[in-house]
């Protein structure tokens, strides 16, 4: 059976583009990041290039691009799965006029595909820009040849961008296959109260954090043993940092599991302020679900940021490695690639807490009504979504800090021979600081924005 | 019973919009409820009957006249102050329920008390559960219930704050005739039983019949009203209220 088609599709967009902003805006950024690598990677494989430059380019881009392209498709994914939540009345609405599942996830799945074509198109330009600026930061550092010209490689570049694409789709499918696997009175019935079953984390999902946390550490031991015994001075800093980032990944899979329990053991302290707290402490418990799409990008900040940071921290304590295997030249670079990428990624980590944010306070509009029309001055109502970002805030900054012990750790005891590097805490301070503000502080814009909607608008009772 | 009045409302106007597309949905609707009465207002779509409840219970601002419930003017009141004295003094039961999704049964009905910073007496909601006979579902959440259930749910968080006025927007518009006349007798009781305020706006004639009198509103004005109605009385007003309307627009 065929479902809408494309001319269907994009006037379903143009007719009301704000619930498609956060899905846009994650499968750019994502085709930005990952394509930008892509490019390196195309320089490096281009005809012109030598061997040993070939190997450099090579070995950065997909060992370094490899990891930043894993934390892309988790968040793109986790963004795109709330954006099908937001529509879950209007799913239960056209099921009821007739659609059948499979039509409703082809529409779905078709406005994705037209809606990703446009971003990860526009996202070509900014990744090759990207990638030659990173291309042009190695060459400084006088990794590869200073006279080795930056490739764009539109091939690559488009096939990153493509890759976006598919996991943003499987994701659509996947959160479709959710919203539509009921009676369609069922999901009208949900969107009207917003969806207050919890779903149980899938097997799936629990085998994948546990095989995450396995390989995270089996790296840390890695780190500590065989990598340790290396004649390349390096090498254990190729596994440490893959452990924090797959400690980081387990911990995101289980977020909403984690949100639970933080509100559990946080409910005392939420209770003490007043009844935002109390409402707070309820909405992170039943409905994590929700609440765990913003917890995500805040432990791949905070486990991420911190792991590289302090990477970098303890190497540069450590006693020099300089000699014939490692120029100083080397050294810089490996030092300003690190930061490149914290950078890239924390900034997108940083806009994708934002994105969720934001598609979560529209998704929630009319349950702010709600509790509007139950008593609650505006104020309650984002003093209790302010507490609510915190919550997450401090459970992303605790579980992303003992994810990036994973990599901090063993590579301590690895340079320095103590379980505790004595190097400075500015970096905790700095990365802990932006995670909180960037939580709460957008969190608290988009709620105030949603008050100036009357509480009657809100909840759907007059257009 | 109390000298003021329940509910008074003074020449409210409410236009919508600006300049040539502007409407009127209410024209100088004067109206005083007293303590315990119960006062149905129909009319036909858009003659104003939920603009007029909406004034009344402080969720919309009128454009022009004054509102005050148990002797206390709403209007010209800051979005704040109007929420605060809304969730003392009025209760509202809305056609679409408008529960809290992630809160219970007996939280919901709590809710509004803790709200206000009043104190929570476990008693006094299971009570307000109770009379609404939803003892047993006191721990399942909104979407655990039917919707019966959740407008009787809605129906003891409007009460349990005793407000002076009990404002219902088409409480049975969404259920099916067995809960609807639960709720209805639900409202009825309330009055006789506890000297409640309700003011209620219907469709349906069968609903109106449990008020003690109906007021008819058509195009933003109050054209009739009927004591003691009956299902029959009300059903031949409305239809010439039909006639009415059409009379206007001519």
């Amino acid at each position: 059976m065929r479902g809408p088609g494309i001319r269907a599709a994009t006037s379903s967009i143009r007719s009301r583009p704000a619930i498609f902003v956060a899905g846009f805006v994650s499968m750019f950024l994502g085709s930005v990041v990952v394509g930008s690598f892509a490019s390196l990677l195309a320089t490096g494989l281009d005809a012109g290039t030598s061997a040993v430059d070939q190997e450099s380019l090579v070995t950065m881009a997909s060992v370094v691009g490899g990891w930043g392209l894993v934390i892309v498709l988790f968040s793109v994914a986790s963004t795109m799965t709330v954006s099908v939540h937001q529509r879950t009345a209007e799913i239960g609405l056209i099921r009821a006029l007739g659609a059948v599942p499979r039509q409703m996830r082809r529409q779905l799945t078709t406005e994705t595909a037209v809606l990703g074509a446009v971003a990860c198109l526009l996202a070509v330009l900014p990744a090759t820009l990207l990638g030659r600026r990173v291309f042009s930061l190695v060459q400084e550092g006088g990794m590869v040849t200073p006279g080795l010209q930056h490739v764009a490689g539109l091939p690559y570049v488009l096939t990153a961008s493509a890759l976006v694409l598919v996991v943003s789709l499987a994701a659509v499918r996947v959160a479709a296959h959710r919203a539509t696997g009921q009676p369609a009175d069922i999901a009208m019935r949900a969107g009207a109260t917003q969806g207050t079953r919890v779903p149980r984390l899938s097997r799936w999902r629990v085998l994948a954090a546990v095989l995450a946390f396995a390989a995270g550490a089996s790296m840390s031991a890695l780190t500590l043993t065989v990598m340790r015994d290396q004649e390349d001075p390096y090498a254990s800093m190729q596994t440490a940092g893959p452990a924090g980032i797959l400690w980081s990944l387990g911990f995101v899979l289980l977020s909403p599991l984690l949100l639970r329990g933080a509100a559990r053991v946080l409910g005392g302290v939420l209770s003490r302020f007043g009844v935002p707290g109390y409402l707070a402490s309820y909405d992170a418990r039943r409905r994590s679900h929700l609440l765990a799409g913003i917890l995500a990008p805040v432990i791949v900040l905070v486990g991420m940021g911190l792991g590289t940071l302090y990477l970098m921290a303890i190497e540069n304590q450590a006693p020099s490695v300089l000699g014939e295997l490692v120029t100083e030249a080397d050294a810089a670079t490996l030092e300003t690639l690190n930061y490149v990428v914290v950078g890239m990624i924390s900034t997108f980590a940083a806009i994708m807490v934002v994105n969720t944010v934001a598609a979560l306070v529209v998704d929630r509009r009319r349950e702010f009504g709600q509790q509007r029309l139950a008593g609650a001055t505006p104020q309650q109502v984002v003093a209790t979504n302010v507490l609510e970002a915190a919550l997450v805030a401090v459970t992303g900054l605790v579980v992303g800090g003992i994810a990036s012990l994973g990599t901090i750790v063993p590579y301590s005891l690895v340079k320095l021979d103590r379980v505790v590097p004595d190097v400075t805490a500015l970096w905790w301070v700095l990365v802990w600081t932006l995670a909180v503000a960037v939580t709460v502080g957008s969190s608290w814009v988009a709620v105030r924005r949603a008050m100036r909607q009357p509480a009657l608008e809100a909840v759907g009772a007059v257009t | 019973m109390r000298e003021t009045a329940a509910l008074e409302v003074h020449d409210l106007t409410k236009t919508y919009g600006t300049g040539a597309g502007a409407v009127r949905a209410l024209d100088g609707v004067s109206l005083v409820l007293g303590t315990g009465s119960f006062t149905a207002v129909m009319g036909p779509s858009g003659s104003g009957k939920s603009t007029l409840l909406n004034c009344a219970a402080g969720l919309e601002r009128p454009t022009e006249g004054t509102v005050a419930v148990g002797g206390e003017t709403l209007t010209a009141m800051k979005e704040a102050a109007m929420t605060r004295l809304r969730r003392e003094r009025v209760g509202f039961v809305f056609q679409g329920f408008h529960l809290v999704p992630y809160l219970t049964a007996e939280q919901n009905v709590a809710l509004p008390l803790r709200l206000m910073g009043r104190k929570i007496r476990r008693r006094d909601v299971r009570a307000a559960l109770d009379l609404v006979g939803l003892a047993e579902q006191v721990d399942r959440l909104p979407s655990q219930l039917s919707g019966g259930q959740q407008q009787r749910v809605a129906m003891a968080r409007a009460m349990v704050t005793e407000p002076a006025l009990l404002c219902a927007d088409e409480p049975t518009g969404q259920l099916d005739t067995r809960s609807a006349r639960e709720v209805l007798g639900l409202l009825r009781g309330s009055v006789d039983r506890a000297g409640q305020t309700v003011l209620m706006v219907t469709h349906d004639a069968v609903a109106a019949s449990y008020a003690d009198q109906v007021v008819f509103l058509v195009d933003g004005q109050i054209v009739g009203r009927m004591s003691n109605p009956t299902v029959g009385a009300v059903a031949t007003q409305l239809a010439n209220l039909d006639e009415l309307a059409l009379g206007g627009a001519r």
